[in-house]
């Protein structure tokens, strides 16, 4: 099959599975040549002006044009991890965007999914957050299920042994339990790992997260990937906030980047994401340390990424 | 009818109130929720004092409606009345099921003893004078029923949601009250307990709220009162009433005890009604004089107007200690301290303004969605006891959030619109370097700084130094050039002693160290501009340091405000067309 056929064939089979995509899926452009299947591609970047048009052309890219149907499979259940952390509106970039959050969900049921579950460690109060940042409206009005991350019973204790620092920790038990872990972060500036995406991301899933600011942050943070690899990722990079992070200031501190990531390398994505905030390598340490530690890649020229522009 | 519309008004109050505290979801408060809260006697009287409109009007029509129809507050409104009636009611559906006749000692006219409650009024009225509302809290039957219900009922109510929904929906608060749920608790039952026994006695002996609307209804237009040219006899009113004021013998009813709950007039079949009377005419003069004064005069206490003008004059005593405490106690501290021992929340002006006004009623405490209000123990001192404070070790005050203030029924915590409440600075923090993680572990951390609302507090990239003794040759170096002098050398002189509280991380003595012993991280750390900060306590809620926290929150007596950062619209640092990798 020639390759052009195969990205044919991918849309069309994109295109039947979820005809509100549609829109994301004929302006294409840009679509690089290259040699390797496309599931093959641990990265797909995708410019665009629509959120849920970007994730739709990055699902069909990275699930072969089987778009979800590649990560869930008929019957099993869905854990959906986005950044739902801070009390703010969805016009400030602190959590991921309901839009996108909303999708997924709806991907996910539609590939057959038993149940999809959202939840979040929140930093604020869980319930404001919830319904402040337009997640929980999102995800029930898919057929989303949102349960809470704010209660210690909520979390089992589970080993680590392939850590560094987190041997150790109580993970929520949706994560432990779900058939499919998808990380959907979105991209900020953070005062202390200085950056949040989807490795950060991850500190969420667990209980207490004390522990990690306590022993050393980045080596944690990778820590935590072996926890439970997520088993796809996807970076909202549509307005980063670039400084004030990750709780942000107001609506100065967010750049117009229009940008989404996705693929199954975490540490591939973030490398990628720190040269959107215009971070040098070696800036972020933690990306350094998961990459040492063999969780993926952090040099970016030796990843195939795919790059679509969705107009 | 006039029974009906009572127990209706009742039950919505009853409704409206158990709803109020229950607040399962954190939902930001809307003004229907809290409205029964608003209409309380006490509340009012401090919501007028504290320039609160809406209190002012509700104090008016108490005031107003006292008069004319007697003292409907408490039996309509009165949340400790209405749950007397619930009591009451039991005891008599259980008296009903056992077959008892209602005719025990409840049930009968008891002649009044007017001395207990007014010398409880002016002892509260004096007490008010020297505390402000410390008192107030003890006695206000809304207050006690209010703590009671934050207490208990809003932990039972999470407890019950969880075991419904068969999950942790929200965490019950036992703890918040924690064994003051004994005192809180033995507060609200007392008055039952009294009901169970004797019926409204509490009301009518302790509650100072009574007291008052009882100086006000000496003589209210629309009057209960019987017929003696109808009346039987039959004693039907006297076995239904609560108040235990009816004076079958002198066809009277003690209209200053009367808590208008009307079920004598269900009672009757012989013409009990409320009459609309002639308020100049002498008391038991209504159906066209059939009573003797005789008979009158020798069981009203109530007759002198000295008493009435005593009893005036003790109800506006309160007020007067109220409206002059808080200036009397925020005055701008001399030796510029203005320092507190806990923190009130945002809206309350002041600590000291705040004592004076709050009932702790608790309602705000309930509301909170970080639940960083708490019943203080000591913490405000004896009279902040039972009254709320933030409690940073529990959680921080939300940044958009104006819960409290738009709850408060007694304007202790005036309202704030959001843009005000992101503003008011009702603490400051303070950032003790010793102890942080990112100086004293040299790794990263920012949970103080990923907290922070307002940017008071930030991260910059420093060079924190990182010292290894065994590199070192004690050349002093580094000593010398350090510009905050945080360096120095052990007496022993074997090697260098770095004092965190003092290290700015400029990095300097790792560059003239010749031997590689003092090294140093680029590390970001904390900074802290304290006129953004608005003390909500985030940074020291989230600092992972302990036991002593490295970000600690000094309360302010005087709340501020803060100012507000305004930043340029970032630039993006990389190309916007094209993906920088």
């Amino acid at each position: 099959m020639q390759r052009r056929d195969f990205i044919k064939l991918g849309f069309a089979v994109g295109a039947g599975f979820s005809l509100d995509t549609l829109s994301g899926l004929f302006p294409v452009a840009n679509a690089e040549e290259s040699a390797v299947p496309t599931e093959k591609y641990p990265l797909v970047a995708v410019r665009g002006n629509d959120r849920v048009a970007m994730l739709s052309a990055a699902l069909t890219a990275l699930g072969s044009g089987g778009g979800m149907s590649a990560f869930v499979k008929p019957g099993q259940s869905v854990v959906i991890k986005p950044n739902c952390a801070w009390d703010k509106g969805p016009e400030m970039s602190a959590n991921t965007h309901p839009s996108l959050v909303g999708h997924m969900v709806k991907l996910c049921k539609q590939a057959g999914a038993s149940k999809v579950l959202v939840f979040d460690h929140s930093c604020d109060d869980w319930q404001r957050t919830y319904r402040n940042s337009g997640i929980q409206a999102a995800v029930e009005a898919a057929g989303g299920e949102m349960i809470s991350g704010a209660d210690e019973s909520m979390y089992r204790d589970h080993d680590n042994p392939g850590a560094r620092n987190l041997k150790r920790a109580k993970v929520h038990s949706a994560i432990l339990d779900s058939d499919v872990f998808i990380n959907m972060p979105v991209l900020k500036n953070h005062g202390g790992a200085r950056m949040t995406a989807c490795m950060k991301n991850a500190m969420g899933i667990v209980w207490n997260r004390g522990y990690f600011h306590s022993h050393d942050l980045h080596q944690c943070i990778a820590d935590s990937i072996l926890l439970r690899k997520p088993d796809l990722n996807v970076l909202d990079a549509f307005a980063p906030m670039l400084r004030n992070g990750p709780k942000g200031k107001d609506e100065n501190d967010l750049i117009q980047t229009h940008a989404l990531l996705a693929g199954k390398d975490i540490v591939a994505i973030d490398a990628a994401a720190a040269k959107l905030l215009g971070y040098a390598d070696g800036e972020v340490r933690h990306i350094d340390l998961a990459a040492s530690m063999g969780l993926g890649e952090k040099d970016l020229s030796k990843t195939w990424i795919r790059r679509i522009s969705v107009a | 009818m006039w029974r009906f519309l009572r127990i209706v008004c009742a039950f919505l109050v009853g409704f409206l109130l158990v709803w109020g505290f229950i607040n399962l979801c954190n939902t930001e408060p809307a003004a229907w929720e809290y409205l029964v809260e608003r209409v309380q006697f006490i509340p009012a009287l401090l919501g007028t004092l504290s320039g609160v409109a809406w209190a002012g009007v509700v104090l008016g029509a108490l005031v107003v409606l006292t008069p004319i129809f007697g003292r409907v507050y408490c039996s309509f409104l009165c949340p400790l009345g209405i749950a007397q009636d619930i009591v009451i009611r039991l005891h008599r559906a259980m008296d009903h099921l056992r077959g008892k006749k209602s005719t025990g000692s409840a049930h009968r006219f008891t002649p009044p003893v007017p001395y207990v409650r007014y010398t409880v009024l002016v002892l509260v009225a004096v007490g008010s004078l020297f505390t402000g509302a410390a008192i107030l809290a003890w006695v206000d039957p809304y207050s006690i029923c209010a703590r009671f219900l934050a207490g208990v009922l809003n932990p039972l109510a999470a407890d019950a949601a969880n075991m419904l929904r068969d999950e942790q929906v929200t965490a019950p608060a036992w703890s918040r009250y924690g064994w003051l749920l004994l005192l809180v608790g033995g507060m609200f039952l007392l008055p039952l307990i009294l009901a169970w026994w004797r019926g409204r006695i509490y009301c009518n002996t302790l509650c100072p709220v009574g007291a008052l609307l009882g100086l006000l209804s000496r003589r209210p237009l629309i009057r209960i009162g019987m017929d003696p040219n109808s009346c039987v006899r039959c004693a039907a009113c006297v076995r239904a009433c609560k108040a235990q004021c009816i004076d079958l013998k002198n066809y009277r009813v003690d209209t200053t005890r009367c808590v208008n709950c009307y079920d004598c007039i269900s009672a009757c079949e012989h013409g009990l009604r409320p009459h609309l009377v002639n308020p100049f005419a002498a008391p038991g003069t209504e159906f066209g004089g059939s009573l003797s004064r005789k008979n009158h005069s020798a069981d009203s206490p109530m007759s002198t107007s000295r008493r009435a003008f005593l009893g005036l004059l003790a109800m506006s005593v309160p007020v007067a200690a109220v409206t002059s405490r808080p200036a009397a106690a925020t005055p701008t501290p001399a030796d510029g301290n203005n320092t507190a021992p806990a923190t009130s929340p945002p809206g309350s002006v002041s600590v000291p303004r705040f004592l004076s006004h709050c009932t702790g009623c608790g309602l705000c405490i309930t509301a909170c969605p970080t639940r960083v209000l708490q019943p203080a123990t000591l913490q405000h001192g004896f009279s902040g006891f039972l009254k709320p404070y933030l409690d940073f070790t529990q959680g921080f005050c939300n940044f958009d959030c104006t819960a409290c203030s738009s709850v408060c029924p007694v304007g202790a915590i005036l309202p704030l619109s959001r843009a005000e409440k992101k503003r008011t600075q009702i603490a400051l923090a303070s950032f003790h370097s010793e102890r942080c993680i990112v100086y004293g572990h040299q790794t990263e951390c920012g949970a103080c700084t990923e907290h922070c609302p307002t940017k008071a507090l930030s991260t910059i990239e420093g060079k924190v130094p990182c010292y290894t003794p065994e590199n070192c040759i004690t050349c002093g170096a580094c000593v010398d050039i350090c510009p905050q002098h945080a360096l120095s050398l052990q007496p022993g002189g074997e090697h260098v002693q770095i004092d965190r509280a003092k290290c700015i991380a400029c990095g300097k003595c790792s560059r003239v160290c010749p031997t590689g012993a003092m090294t140093s991280k680029r590390l970001m750390v904390p900074v802290l501009d304290s006129k953004l900060c608005i003390g909500c306590g985030a940074c020291a809620y989230a600092c992972p340091v302990r036991p002593e926290r490295a970000m600690q929150i000094t309360p302010l007596s005087r709340h501020g405000s803060a100012e507000v950062l305004h930043e340029a619209p970032a630039q993006n640092p990389v190309s916007a067309d094209e993906f920088p990798f």
